[in-house]
């Protein structure tokens, strides 16, 4: 296998509830296309795509969760992964909004700390079936403390932005922890990240013994303003 | 008057006039006389006349003396001399003579050495000239002999060789002869006997044409019965080999068994068709650069043969043999359009079929226009699924004619409707109404397999012992025996319609659905929904059997089931392929280290998340256990061979120890979860990678060098491939500086050669 051809390698997630669309968004953003059955993922499944941001090739692996309570389980040990996760609603499913706040409690239990989130209100188009206004989406999102947008994977809408406001956030953090002469052992950042959440997994709560961590968490404190 | 006025000549004036006289140029008269004029007029004026005479006379006779004193001294020399003169002058005459005579000699002579001379040159020239005629005519000769030879090429049908011979004569080097009117006349013959040549082969090309369309029908015979005996000869196969049950003729497991016995019906001891003629004048027109002309000629041929193909009006007796002339005509477009490269397009070929079965189709329906009699359509019927058959590994398109075929079924099941109608109607009429009288056994169960009747009155009549009564009359029994005999009319016609639905309509379809389909749970439907339909096409045969009468024909085989099993595999093949690109990008994610400092003691991160997902993944999938295995063990082969790739193939060019070490770390892990999930069998995939590592790692190269320890320990490691590893740490080594890592590169290289010096048809 050839050496790989990107800069950084990002890991996304979508979460949200079961047919608020985490499927469509993955297929607009990676394949471009759009497709109207509902087929219900089963546990996990991802996809790839390279961007360039800032003139580097960043590769993102973006996981696409089962919605469904039946694959709770299976899903959530991929939170630890994530460097970046996409909560989704619909807004025509108030529900969906609702359980928004489960949905980050989630993250908040099972995912490394700091990790960036951005909120998606989905399904934008169907104006008139709207239940959830985007005002309420935003302030939803800024009581989380996290970035909002509302999109349509149907006639893609703010798909890109999305994904690249939370790309950007995480690369932006990437590289201040890369670009730290005494943080910078030699080894992968990706690699670092991962090793981190085993860590983690290990020791939870105390990981500030890794480095990588703790510049994480000092990145997110630093940019949470401006940032997700 | 005074002397001054007439002065005396004294002699000094005379002499002095005289003088002047003298000194007149004699040569010039005039002039003298023009100066002679002012003395003469001097002297007439001083009247002196006779004084002047008197003088001149004494100077004349004075120079007279003169003179003759001077004759008179030396006259005698100068007569001698005058002689002497004379004398010379006669031998200079003689000498003029002579030269003259000899010139004259000698002008005589030359003129006949010049004239033979002439005539030298003149016959040299006529020589050179008669060469030169003999060549150019031996030249010409020669040309003229290829040109001859053309035309008796032509004419043993050596058309190419004829086509030659002309390029040749074009291509002469340029000679004496080349600007000679005869080759100029000849050059402009060319065009015309390429012309000969186009025609002549043109002809053969028609005669060939000709026999063909004589021959069309004995091969579609042949192709016809050849297979029926094909498909005869798998259906007895089949019943004996259970494994073989699913698959059809014409299904892949049947095409390999058939290759054996492979009938061509273009060359074989009954008939062999020769494409030669056909062949040559594609050549001939292709080297004139004509091609689309012949195109064109052997379409529109080949169009008029077809449209000949079908008489007007139709009879129906006739119709075998005309499809099977069909099938014959086919089976050679086939065959051109499979040999002849661009020479036919497979639009034309298309373009002939679909205009002849339209014309097939309406001729049948205008013959069967004024049939009233079914049985004649279920020959129509029956002939044209032969025909449908006989043509099943053609490109050729049967929709119409399996469409034309339900038209015909509509018609079939309308008149065998009237004629049982009018069946049903005289069996109720001619009734007499007496319950149906038994005499034995045996005859009670022919009528119990005919009635339908419930099971209970079944048992029931067959306790009574004959002879009895039966509950009903004639008319339900012979009602119920019509009822079965509609049904059997009815399904002979359409057991194939049936199958063709299903595999054209329904397991073709699918089997298009499954490129479209990315979603893994989707797939894993369309594997169930396959299943059921197998058994529903068991089922279907069970019941057709059931409803027709047991004394006619076999059991019913749908060979759509063999359909519906290829759609099957396909679509277990696609699973496997989704799986195996998600690992692709897994690995795409992998970012092996090849060379690190040291070894690792947990595995690859990725590999987490990959396990993770392929169990979740496969777990996940409705379909059959064995399916799910089958799933696992194509994915972890793909791992496997990711793995065996990254160690031995060409991607990555050096490695370390403490990598592959990694890689075993890996595979530990992989073999632990596969333990976890129940599934050890699948490690087996592993073997390989595992022993082709553990060589270098235990250096014990040495040892697989031994023939009988190779065999016994390492038989699953393949030299080539072990090799390649070998090279890549021995490539490593030479990067390093301290001298035993590079020690041990240099014994590495030695190995990595040795192993490739092993015997490569074993271990490959």
């Amino acid at each position: 296998m050839p050496p790989p051809h990107y800069d950084f390698l990002i890991k996304l997630l979508l979460i949200g509830d079961s047919g608020v669309g985490k499927s469509c968004l993955l297929l607009r953003f990676c394949d471009d296309a759009w497709t109207p059955s509902f087929i219900t993922t089963i546990g996990i499944d991802f996809k790839i795509r390279t961007i360039e941001l800032d003139g580097k090739r960043i590769k993102l692996q973006i996981w696409d969760t089962a919605g469904q309570e039946r694959f709770r389980t299976i899903t959530t040990a991929y939170y630890r992964g994530a460097m970046g996760i996409l909560l989704v609603y619909d807004v025509t499913d108030e529900r969906s909004f609702n359980n928004i706040r489960t949905w980050h409690s989630n993250i908040e239990q099972h995912a490394s700390e700091g990790v960036n989130k951005i909120l998606i209100g989905n399904k934008s188009d169907w104006t008139d079936k709207k239940a959830v206004t985007e005002e309420q989406g935003r302030e939803l999102a800024e009581e989380l403390g996290i970035k909002f947008m509302e999109t349509s994977a149907k006639i893609n809408e703010g798909v890109e932005e999305a994904f690249f406001t939370l790309a950007r956030c995480v690369s932006d953090i990437c590289y201040f922890s890369v670009s730290d002469p005494f943080d910078f052992d030699g080894r992968d950042i990706k690699t670092r990240l991962i090793d981190s959440q085993a860590d983690a997994a290990g020791s939870q709560g105390t990981s500030t013994s890794d480095g990588s961590v703790r510049v994480n968490q000092q990145t997110t404190a630093q940019t949470s303003q401006g940032c997700c | 008057m005074a002397p001054r006025r007439r002065p005396q000549f004294t002699q000094e004036n005379i002499d002095q006039q005289l003088q002047q006289i003298h000194l007149l140029d004699p040569s010039s008269s005039s002039e003298n006389l023009e100066q002679l004029g002012p003395i003469i007029k001097q002297i007439h004026s001083n009247r002196q006349q006779e004084v002047f005479l008197r003088t001149v006379q004494g100077l004349v006779q004075a120079k007279d003396a003169e003179i003759e004193k001077i004759c008179g001294d030396n006259y005698q020399d100068f007569i001698s001399s005058v002689s002497t003169l004379f004398t010379v002058k006669s031998y200079t005459d003689k000498m003029k003579e002579n030269i003259l005579s000899l010139d004259t000699s000698v002008s005589q002579l030359g003129r006949g050495l010049v004239d033979k001379k002439r005539t030298l040159l003149q016959s040299k020239k006529t020589a050179a000239n008669l060469d030169e005629a003999i060549d150019t005519l031996q030249a010409c000769l020669r040309v003229l002999d290829v040109v001859n030879r053309v035309g008796e090429m032509i004419k043993e049908g050596k058309y190419w060789g004829a086509l030659r011979s002309l390029e040749d004569i074009q291509s002469l080097p340029p000679t004496s002869l080349s600007h000679t009117p005869f080759f100029q006349h000849l050059l402009s013959s060319l065009p015309s006997l390429r012309a000969q040549i186009k025609d002549a082969v043109t002809a053969s090309m028609k005669q060939w044409l000709l026999e063909i369309r004589n021959v069309s029908t004995e091969v579609g015979r042949l192709a016809t019965e050849a297979m029926e005996a094909r498909t005869r000869r798998w259906r007895s196969r089949r019943e004996k080999d259970p494994l073989l049950r699913m698959n059809r003729v014409g299904s892949a497991v049947e095409m390999i068994t058939y290759e054996k016995t492979e009938f061509n019906v273009l060359d074989n001891d009954t008939i062999h068709v020769d494409f030669k003629p056909l062949f040559e004048c594609i050549h001939i027109y292709t080297t004139l650069n004509s091609l689309d002309e012949l195109q064109k000629s052997y379409q529109a041929d080949r169009k008029a043969q077809s449209d000949l193909i079908l008489p007007n009006p139709l009879p129906l007796t006739f119709l075998p043999q005309l499809t099977q002339e069909i099938s014959g005509f086919f089976i050679v477009e086939t065959h051109v359009l499979e040999t002849t490269g661009t020479f036919r397009s497979a639009r034309d070929v298309e373009e002939l079929w679909d205009s002849l079965v339209v014309g097939l189709a309406n001729s049948i329906s205008n013959s069967l226009r004024t049939e009233n009699d079914p049985e004649e359509y279920l020959r129509v019927k029956e002939c044209l699924i032969g025909f449908i058959m006989t043509l099943e590994t053609s490109p050729y398109s049967t929709n119409s004619l399996q469409s034309f075929i339900l038209q015909i079924f509509e018609k079939y099941i309308k008149l065998l409707e009237a004629q049982f109608s009018r069946h049903f109607e005289s069996i109720v009429h001619q009734d007499d109404h007496l319950p149906m009288q038994i005499e034995a056994t045996s005859e009670a169960e022919t009528v119990l397999e005919v009635v339908f009747v419930g099971e209970t009155d079944k048992s029931q009549i067959r306790q009574i012992t004959p002879p009895c009564t039966l509950p009903w009359s004639q008319t339900f029994y012979l009602c119920c025996q019509d009822i079965r005999g509609f049904i059997q009319k009815f399904y002979a016609f359409v057991e194939g319609a049936l199958d063709s639905l299903l595999m054209e309509h329904i397991s073709d379809p699918i089997g298009k659905r499954l490129a479209g389909t990315s979603t893994l749970s989707q797939i894993a439907q369309i594997v169930t929904n396959l299943e059921y339909f197998q058994v529903a096409c068991s089922e279907l045969e069970g019941s057709i059997a059931n409803l027709r009468s047991a004394q006619r024909g076999g059991a019913i085989r749908l060979t759509a089931r063999t359909s519906f099993e290829t759609t099957l595999s396909r679509s277990l093949a696609r699973i496997t392929s989704l799986i195996a690109s998600k690992l692709d990008q897994f690995f795409e994610l992998s970012e092996y280290e090849w060379t690190p400092p040291s070894r690792e003691d947990a595995p690859s991160m990725y590999l987490y998340e990959l396990v993770n997902w392929l169990t979740t993944v496969v777990d996940s999938l409705v379909i059959k256990e064995a399916y799910k295995d089958e799933a696992y063990k194509g994915a972890l082969e793909y791992i496997a061979g990711c793995l065996m790739d990254f160690i031995s193939g060409r991607d990555i060019p050096m490695m370390n120890e403490n990598a592959m070490s990694n890689i075993l770390i890996d595979v530990d892990f992989l073999e632990e979860e596969l333990k976890r999930i129940g599934r050890s069998h699948l490690s087996s995939v592993f073997v390989e990678l595992r022993m082709t590592i553990s060589i270098p790692l235990s250096d014990t190269v040495h040892e697989y060098l031994v023939a009988a320890m190779r065999h016994t320990s390492y038989s699953a490691v393949k030299h080539k491939r072990l090799q390649a590893l070998l090279e890549k740490l021995a490539r490593f080594g030479t990067t390093q500086r301290d001298p035993a890592a590079r020690e041990l590169a240099e014994k590495r290289r030695k190995e990595a050669d040795a192993v490739g010096r092993l015997f490569p048809g074993e271990g490959r």
